[in-house]
């Protein structure tokens, strides 16, 4: 289905190029758009899947979300960045780029205090 | 009448007599009052609540009073119970590790070289690996611990039962110099190396939080010292403790056979009788030696081997992890799974020391 969509919207955007340039970027933009929520879809049964077998077999549950987390925000905003880089604005797909790595830093904060702790514990 | 009389006294003087010549030489009794007069007791009191609680488990925790206790079939059946549970921790750590070794390898394997993602993965791997390393490096201080406490109410007892079987002067060199001993590696691990062991990790895991920072000299420096040091210190010990015992055993022998000697020529009609009396009394001392040296070498395995055990089942799970990592060109993941396995090195070192100093020193002894 994804593969449907992308090629559908390759061949529309190549046609409606031709009569309205402006337009074809919003083609793309919503073809974009709809992949990215089918993926989110499949994104999640596996994680919900790999969540399960966490469980299972007893390890942290919120290293795991933090991690799948900071790898949603790197998609997302590498997705961002591309369709900024398409309309011409670098200094905007930059700017995602920033907020994506901030992202990620504040996903990750607990993590990073959890070892800090311990490497204080240890000194100490 | 007459006859019978005298055959009478005859028959009851035989008896009283077998009676009292089979009372005297009754070894359990020998046994339990020298039992009772060398405070063996002692030891089980000198173990750890949990240690108390697995040799109950085991049904060895009157070993010293009952020979038919010990049962090979069953110690190791109680022995492979006992760690089983052992395996639980490492293997979830190293399943997690795994699992977020992949999930990134996978991430990488689409085109996207994310140095962000690569940040949060090692974040991950360190959170998940480090925290129940930490917990471990706990659980050493504490056996370590366990060990020494045992120890110095063991080292008392025994050379007391060594003392009392005719070995008083390889007995107080043995009490000296593992009182020592023992002080001296629990000091040693307490304020030095357990310490060092904690700064290593810490620095490992530190690492790869920061671009550029390289600690492995650092970690290798440290390691090389504690190891130096700690063999260098049971060599030393041991090596005292040979010496010392192989003049004092000489010294010991030669007491026990002038007194066997003096026994058996000086003491006028029961001198063989007193001589063989010695002997008697020597052997139950032996038995109760080698009682002795069983409880506490199963008490030692107990506190020791557990956290051993599990120390060497990380140090698989962190390098089968770290071998992942490397296949999976996630240097960072690597490198800190590489740095939590020579820490568990390092502490398996430590341990091993402490068993073999108690086990080469017990064996030095009792020969």
């Amino acid at each position: 289905m994804i593969i449907g969509i992308a090629l559908f919207s390759a061949v529309a955007g190549l046609f409606i190029k031709q009569y309205k340039p402006e337009l074809a970027l919003f083609v793309s933009l919503a073809a974009g758009a709809v992949i990215l929520i089918a993926l989110v879809i499949f994104v999640g049964k596996i994680k919900d899947e790999l969540k399960q077998i966490f469980e299972e077999i007893g390890a942290n549950t919120a290293i795991f979300s933090s991690v799948f987390k900071a790898m949603g925000i790197c998609y997302l905003a590498k997705f961002a960045t591309d369709v900024c880089k398409d309309f011409g604005q670098n200094s905007l797909a930059g700017k995602i780029e920033l907020t994506g790595k901030i992202c990620v830093a504040l996903v990750t904060l607990p993590l990073v205090r959890e070892i800090l702790k311990v490497a204080l514990e240890l000194i100490g | 009448m007459k006859k019978a009389f005298v055959i009478l006294i005859v028959v009851l003087t035989a008896f009283i007599t077998f009676k009292t010549s089979a009372k005297s030489i009754d070894t359990d009794d020998i046994l339990k009052e020298q039992m009772d007069l060398s405070g063996v007791d002692k030891l089980y009191d000198a173990l750890p609540e949990d240690i108390s609680n697995a040799l109950k488990d085991f049904e060895i925790e009157n070993i010293i009073k009952d020979d038919d206790a010990i049962s090979f079939g069953k110690l190791i059946e109680n022995f492979s119970e006992l760690f089983k549970p052992q395996f639980n921790d490492a293997i979830a750590c190293g399943f997690s590790v795994l699992a977020l070794l992949l999930a990134a390898a996978t991430f990488n394997s689409f085109g996207d070289e994310n140095k962000v993602l690569k940040y949060a993965v090692t974040v991950g791997v360190t959170t998940a690996a480090v925290v129940p390393a930490a917990k471990l490096i706990t659980s050493v201080v504490s056996a370590v611990k366990a060990f020494s406490t045992f120890m110095v109410s063991f080292v008392p007892i025994y050379a007391g039962v060594l003392a009392s079987s005719g070995k008083a002067l390889t007995a107080a060199g043995y009490s000296s110099v593992m009182l020592l001993a023992v002080e001296g590696i629990n000091l040693i691990c307490a304020f030095v190396l357990i310490p060092l062991s904690g700064m290593q990790l810490s620095l490992g895991i530190c690492s790869p939080l920061g671009e550029g920072i390289d600690i492995s000299g650092v970690a290798a420096a440290i390691k090389k010292f504690s190891m130096w040091t700690l063999s260098g210190l049971t060599t030393l010990l041991l090596g005292f403790l040979s010496v010392q015992t192989i003049i004092t055993g000489s010294k010991d022998n030669l007491i026990s056979k002038t007194a066997k000697f003096v026994a058996g020529t000086a003491i006028p009609l029961v001198g063989p009788t007193v001589s063989e009396a010695m002997n008697i009394i020597k052997g139950c001392l032996k038995l109760l030696s080698s009682s002795v040296l069983i409880y506490a070498v199963i008490a030692v395995a107990l506190i020791l081997l557990p956290i051993l055990i599990k120390l060497v089942i990380w140090r698989v799970a962190m390098n089968l992890c770290s071998f992942s990592a490397s296949m999976l060109s996630l240097d960072k993941p690597s490198k800190l799974l590489k740095s939590i396995d020579s820490v568990f090195a390092f502490l398996i070192g430590i341990l091993t020391l402490s068993m073999l100093l108690f086990l080469i020193s017990l064996t030095i002894v009792s020969l």
